[in-house]
């Protein structure tokens, strides 16, 4: 078996870049936590229900979204280094994550508040970790590393020349 | 006259390459329509390309994972948005019909 020729310079700083949109997604969750007085006193003030029954689902709401930062960003990480190492599929999906990203980052990017500034570094980086990603050198380097995975496959088709 | 290089004369090898497994692109391609249908797919690519050689195990693997992922938050959001909401709401009354004076 081929050993796989060492990760490309724009793979690695990809793989470093994945790491910083995890860390700006657990921000996020921080910011949420510390926030949640005001998010709290605000709903309360603006809606007609019981204010105990607002507080609840607040906090359902409030929870959702720490949860959905922190798996979003375990996400991003476990992707990212499957990426890192090679792996083109993990590549792909990625490059999904980064879609979805840009997508609700676009959204919240007239927010105003801190959650904008977070958007707005978020999709920074993704459309950076998706360029790093698709450079011709780490194309080059992924299908070496594929090559030397799958050494010989079965395929009834003679070996490409 | 001299035959000019198109840099399509070598093109042998293209036509010795093993075709596209459908079944992967329908993958990836149903991971953003409908992610259930992603996995199916995604299960049946994969079976297929090691029994048959074709080509797109990433496109399936990457399709399944990403059919995987969306269905599990579209799963976690269903109880969030309809179940939690509703035991919630059912726990607020039972408590307040039972401190009611």
């Amino acid at each position: 078996m081929i050993t796989p020729p060492p990760r490309p310079a724009p793979v690695a700083l990809a793989v470093k870049l994945v790491v910083a949109v995890a860390a700006v997604n657990l921000l996020d969750a921080l910011a949420l936590v510390l926030d949640v007085g005001g998010v709290r006193s605000q709903a309360i003030t603006a809606s007609s229900s019981d204010p105990q029954l607002t507080e609840t689902l607040i906090t359902i709401a409030v929870a959702a979204g720490v949860a959905g930062a922190v798996v979003g960003a375990a996400l991003w990480v476990v992707f990212g280094v499957l990426a890192g190492g090679g792996r083109g599929w993990a590549r792909i999906v990625v490059t999904a994550f980064a879609g979805f990203g840009a997508v609700s980052s676009v959204t919240s990017l007239a927010d105003g508040s801190i959650f904008s500034v977070t958007s707005a570094l978020r999709l920074v980086l993704a459309v950076a970790v998706v360029v790093l990603l698709f450079r011709p050198e780490a194309n080059r380097w992924y299908a070496e590393v594929k090559a030397a995975r799958r050494p010989h496959v079965p395929t009834g088709y003679p070996p490409a020349a | 006259m001299s035959q000019q290089p198109t840099g399509y004369d070598d093109d042998s090898s293209l036509q010795q390459l093993p075709p596209t497994e459908t079944m992967a692109v329908l993958a990836l391609v149903f991971a953003f329509v409908f992610a259930p249908l992603g996995i199916v797919f995604g299960v049946i690519a994969r079976r297929n390309i090691q029994q048959n050689g074709y080509q797109g195990l990433e496109l399936a693997t990457a399709g399944l994972w990403i059919s995987i992922v969306l269905t599990a938050l579209a799963v976690l959001l269903v109880v969030v948005v309809f179940v939690v909401p509703v035991v919630s709401l059912l726990f607020f009354l039972l408590v307040a019909g039972s401190t009611a004076p």
